[in-house]
């Protein structure tokens, strides 16, 4: 019931559309059950001797009249009927939609750790497809039958209470039969999902894998799989299939039974003279107008069921808790000055659950205005943990990093982001042109200067690829244009992050995909400190740390070894193996 | 199975090939034809029923003929349920078999492609072609086309069979069919383009929440949390907005629909006044049209709906169509000349004499005329620039791509005449990049070759200086991977591969060293791998390593698809050419 009140948030935007729409299907619900009342009164005209008739024909005539104008009516008070619950419907997923999207961007890594996007997004898509027909088309049902359900019964009964409660018992039958219908097929479709989901991923991984596949003669092994997952598929499909053809058709044919059981039971009371044949025939109208709320109602229960499950994982997401959410951004001038004291590590300790090991131990260090620190490691030694640390990707224990002498969990999001600009290893770029890639950079509540974009260019060495793509700067990059390599799409980010000036760059081993010619091009361009003021450079490459005034060495989470690159040279360690390793490719 | 050429198929072309794989189950299709007749005739029978158990039981009160009626009533109510209901089973139970054959059908010619075709076509498509294109085609059979045909029968039937009861009062219902039409393919043509830009938009909105997700990092790191939310906004608005103005149009066909089979009544029974006064028909009658009114106008609307569903089945055939007649590589030949097979058993020599190689037509040349040979026990590496063409001559030797020019030989035997999978088992292909199946470490070594058994696979491993780290894993040999090896490091999943190529035995192993940045010790690990099957075996490698360079017996040196130097390290060194070029760039470390 939680789940209700929280959908009764958005409900409420839309009261005064669902009161109009609620307005209508009053109304065309009343319309469409006294429209069998003038075809019985027509009926019985009819059915009078000829003589008769002629002097009532001024009468069958004002009833048809009627007919034609309800009939005409029901038109257009139906249309709007469902405009207004089917609108507000849409307008609830649009507006749930977009909370979804600014709450799933303010969540932290954590979140995303114990969710795969892949998982979010296809939840999205069902969840609120759920959401939205309970809100639009569930809404409608929900008064539509239970405006139908009490006047169509209620006209039968004032024809013959009899004959209705007759009829009663039939439509409990099917109805029980086809709910179970239902039931069993909406849990063999869930079933029925996953089993192609396992295809879809088998054959993923077998497309990916085809080179091997065939260089391995794989081929009969991976058919096989995929034939035992096929038949899986395809037997779920008949049994749904079965059940489908069998059990539903029950309903459609309901009306067929009530017309029998009608046309015996209520025939006899027209033979015995309790009932007129005009009776007879609207009775059987109204059968009709029953069928349809029935089989609705049959939907309805499975449709809020499957809506409410859908709305339980979507709250599970806007739920959530967004970290610092009550942290208010520094005044500018405040935190343009907070780097002055720069950036300072002392003690930190990380792991990312109780049951881990520590990634980081016991870490110290200072990064002061105008300063590079350089960091060295093998892989899996926390230097990427220390930096996502250090921009608030990770949370930290408080008194572990401080800004300008403020403990960074006192800071907000945004001020710490200004401050610190992160090129991380994994480059990610958005499926648009390169120039508005490089322009994500840009971030106008901050500052509306900015960089040049030509001088941006060539300086994270991107001019010669650029004049050869096709649409230069206006190349679309990703799965819908071109494939860049590795090392491209590292100088793209580099650029983006080259847009505006930060205090303290980290570059995330961004340089390991260019040549050793190109790396010196970009150190030497960063090193003018025109973007930021400190650097803090992460590389396997001992070149590109020369030049830093402290090099600190990770290993297992530790700082082993630091101090300057003439210093660690000459000291026997994981910093010198590096150097002499990588120099030993040097000799000729 | 024939795969020709479908340049402008129609429909019924299309169809065709389904109804190929639908011929094994036509059984069930007989069966379900069989149902048809009698699923129509009852279909008549109830309102022919209504009107003699009118006009000639209950308006003249004969009870036991009422109570004999009904009960035919009654049955061939029934008898239409079963009816209806075996023939929409075995019709659906046929479609799915079919589907289930065509997807297997489907899969098995994707693994034949060539290499050509997954260079150009991303595997999601191939993917929606095997699931999504194949759901679209059984829901459209299992929904669309099987009640379409029996809703046609039906409502010509019931027209005949107004006809019957009375030729006039039909003709007026007939009339009308115009104004229906018109009206609704007016409301279709509206619907339709809402519908796609419904599509579209939801689609692009899909696209943007997917990559903000993936880039989430991205995001929070330059606090632009704000300005993608602006972006999301709009890309939502447009679908909510096409949304609102199809929710007008769909309402109104679903209520003009039904308000005009009311209307329709109405005309009825004031046009069959008349008829009734002239004798013409009886109040039977009137009551039986009026209950048939609603059987005929509510196929109108869903027929509709079908067609669209239907045209989604039929660009899905086209999908399929199109996948199913790329062609395949050489393949299923299977018998080897038993001579070519023993001469090709234990490696000697491969040659390449003036080889050149472009990818398309009209492309341009990636190899030009290219010599050398490759002797027993021999070390080649292959070093040049990014494309130069190094990674083109291992995908020639591996028959990746066909039609070069030139010769390249095997022990003397053409290349173009050696089945690919006999050439593929003599050769063993160490990648770049590592491709790992989900399943357990073991089978990633093994490859589900019969002569790879458990030992062979320690043996590989250990051959490759791969055990130590796997004996520390979980499993060990048991280590499930999952997605391609992100539980592994980049230098581990390069050992498995060393290890996979090493348990086959081969004599011949081609090296595409990889260039990612891995860190020195684990580099250090690969490269002592590197260097033991440089001293036991022939190796043509692609080398980016000073140290595997240097321990080859002879280096070519590529640029722009040409060997321009050739010979070993200090031969190369004392030419003063581009190699040394080539060498400081590649590995200079002090600026």
């Amino acid at each position: 019931m939680n789940h209700l009140r929280f959908l009764l948030r958005y409900i409420r935007i839309y009261k005064f559309q669902y009161f109009i729409g609620f307005v209508f299907i009053i109304l065309t619900n009343w319309v469409s059950v006294s429209i069998p009342k003038y075809l019985q009164l027509s009926i019985d005209l009819l059915s009078e001797s000829i003589s008769e008739l002629q002097h009532s024909q001024d009468k069958l005539f004002e009833y048809l009249g009627v007919m034609f104008l309800m009939a005409l009516s029901l038109i257009i008070i139906r249309t709007l009927s469902r405009i207004f619950f089917f609108n507000p419907g849409r307008a609830i997923e649009y507006r749930i939609k977009n909370d979804l999207f600014d709450k799933l961007n303010h969540l932290k890594k954590d979140y995303y750790d114990q969710n795969p996007t892949g998982a979010i997004i296809s939840r999205i898509q069902n969840d609120i497809t759920g959401v939205r027909i309970i809100c639009g088309f569930g809404m409608m049902q929900i008064f539509n039958i239970l405006s139908a359900l009490s006047f169509t019964p209620y006209k039968m009964w004032e024809l013959s209470p009899r004959l209705t409660l007759y009829c009663v018992i039939p439509i409990i039958v099917i109805f029980i039969f086809v709910r179970f219908g239902m039931y069993y097929v909406v849990k063999h479709s869930r079933k029925r999902m996953k089993n192609l989901q396992d295809l879809s991923s088998f054959i993923i991984s077998a497309l990916a894998g085809i080179d091997i596949i065939k260089g391995f003669d794989l081929g009969s092994w991976s058919r096989n799989e995929f034939g035992a997952i096929n038949k899986l598929l395809l037997n779920m499909s008949l049994r749904i299939s079965f059940v489908r053809s069998f059990l539903m058709p029950l309903l459609h044919n309901l009306e067929n039974v009530l017309k029998a059981l009608i046309l015996f039971v209520g025939g006899m009371f027209v033979i015995q003279e309790d009932f007129t044949i005009g009776e007879l025939t609207a009775f059987i109208a109204y059968a009709g107008l029953l069928t349809l709320p029935i089989m609705g109602l049959g939907w309805l229960t499975t449709m809020i069921q499957q809506g409410l499950v859908g709305l339980a994982s979507l709250e599970t997401i806007l739920s959530q808790k967004i970290p610092k959410e009550s942290i208010k951004e520094l005044p500018p001038d405040i935190s343009s000055h907070l780097f002055n004291e720069g950036i300072e590590v002392k003690n930190l300790n990380f792991r990312h659950s109780d049951t881990e090991d520590d990634i980081l131990k016991n870490i110290s260090f200072k990064i002061k205005p105008n300063q590079t620190v350089g960091i060295l490691g093998k892989i899996g030694s926390g230097k990427t943990t220390l930096i996502n640390c250090l921009n608030a990707y990770l949370p930290v224990n408080d008194n572990s990093v401080f800004i300008g002498g403020r403990d960074i969990n006192t800071l907000a999001f945004s001020d710490i982001n200004r401050i610190i600009r992160t090129v991380s290893q994994d480059v990610f770029l958005f499926s648009d042109t390169i120039e508005n890639n490089i322009k994500f950079g840009i971030n106008d509540e901050i500052n509306h200067a900015h960089n040049p974009m030509e001088k941006v260019v060539y300086e994270s060495a991107l001019q010669e690829e650029i004049d050869r793509f096709p649409d230069h700067m206006e190349t679309i990059v990703g799965e819908k244009g071109i494939m860049l390599s590795g090392g491209q799409k590292q100088r793209i980010s580099l650029a983006r992050s080259m847009m505006q000036p930060c205090d303290l760059l980290i570059l995330d081993n961004v340089l390991s995909a260019v040549d050793y010619e190109t790396e010196r091009f970009l150190l030497k361009q960063i090193l003018k400190r025109e973007t930021a003021k400190s650097l803090l450079i992460i590389s396997h490459r001992v070149q590109a740390l020369a030049g830093a005034d402290e090099i600190l060495v990770f290993e297992n989470g530790t700082i082993t070894e630091r101090g300057t690159h003439q210093q660690l040279i000459h000291r026997s360690g994981l910093y010198q193996e590096t150097w002499r390793l990588q120099n030993k490719l040097d000799e000729k | 199975m024939k795969s020709k050429r479908f340049k402008n198929s129609n429909d019924l072309q299309l169809l065709g090939r389904f109804f190929t794989y639908l011929r094994p189950y036509s059984r069930y299709v007989v069966g379900a034809l069989m149902a048809i007749p009698f699923a129509t005739g009852a279909t008549l029978l109830v309102p022919w029923l209504i009107v003699t158990i009118v006009d000639d039981y209950i308006t003249k009160f004969n009870q036991t003929g009422l109570m004999l009626l009904v009960g035919f009533f009654a049955s061939a109510v029934l008898l239409g349920y079963v009816a209806d209901a075996i023939y929409t089973y075995t019709l659906q139970k046929a479609g799915q078999l079919a589907i289930a054959d065509m997807r297997q059908d489907l899969f098995r010619h994707s693994l034949t492609l060539p290499r050509t075709y997954f260079d150009k076509h991303p595997i999601g498509i191939t993917l929606s072609r095997l699931t999504s294109d194949m759901e679209a085609i059984g829901e459209s059979l299992a929904i669309g086309v099987l009640s379409l045909v029996t809703d046609l029968i039906k409502t010509i039937a019931l027209f005949v069979f107004l006809f019957y009861l009375s030729w006039k009062l039909a003709l007026v219902i007939l009339l009308l069919f115009p104004v229906i039409y018109f009206v609704v393919s007016l409301l279709r043509k509206k619907l339709r383009y809402y519908f796609n830009l419904s599509r579209e938009s939801l689609a692009s909105a899909t696209a943007f929440l997917q990559e903000c997700l993936n880039g989430i990092k991205t995001i929070q790191l330059y606090a632009a949390e704000k300005k993608v939310l602006k972006q999301f906004e709009q890309k939502n608005r447009k679908f909510f907005h096409s949304q609102t103005r199809s929710n007008i149009y769909d309402s109104t066909l679903f209520s003009i629909i039904d308000g005009l089979t009311s209307m329709m009544m109405v005309l009825i029974i004031w046009y069959g006044t008349d008829q009734i006064f002239e004798g013409a028909i009886t109040i039977g009658v009137l009551i039986g049209f009026i209950n048939i009114l609603s059987k005929i106008f509510i196929p109108i609307r869903e027929f509709a709906q079908q067609v669209a569903v239907i045209q989604r089945a039929l660009s899905a055939l086209q999908h399929t169509n199109d996948l199913f007649s790329q062609t395949s590589e050489d393949e299923d030949d299977g018998d080897v000349d038993p001579k070519v097979a023993i001469k090709l058993s234990r490696f000697q020599e491969l040659c390449f004499e003036n080889v050149s190689f472009k990818y398309n037509e009209d492309g341009m040349t990636v190899l030009k005329n290219l010599t050398f040979c490759l002797k027993k026990g021999d070390r080649i590496a292959i070093v040049g620039a990014t494309g130069s063409g190094k990674s083109t001559i291992l995908k020639l030797i591996t028959k990746g791509y066909g039609n070069y020019d030139g010769s390249i030989t095997i022990n003397g035997i053409e290349l173009s005449s050696i089945p690919k999978k006999t050439l593929l088992s003599s050769i063993s292909m160490m990648q770049q990049d590592v491709y790992l199946f989900n399943t357990d470490l073991a089978f990633n070594i093994a490859l589900n070759r019969p002569h790879v058994d458990q030992k062979k696979v320690q043996e590989s491993a250990e051959y490759v200086y791969a055990h130590e780290f796997i004996d520390q894993l979980p499993d060990k040999y048991g280590y499930q991977i999952i997605d391609n090896g992100k539980n592994l490091s980049a230098g581990q999943a390069q050992l498995i591969s060393f290890a996979r190529a090493i348990a086959g035995e081969s004599e011949l192993i081609l090296l595409d060293e990889a260039t990612s940045s891995v860190d020195s010790v684990t580099e250090n690990m690969i490269q002592k791998a590197i260097e033991k099957i440089f001293q036991e075996k022939t190796v043509i490698a692609i080398a980016h390593r000073l140290s595997t360079i240097r321990n080859s017996d002879m280096i070519l040196v590529m640029k722009e698809g040409s060997i321009i130097e050739m010979g070993d390290h200090d031969s190369l060194l004392n030419q003063q050419g581009y190699y040394i070029e080539l060498l400081d760039k590649m590995t200079k470390q002090s600026a």
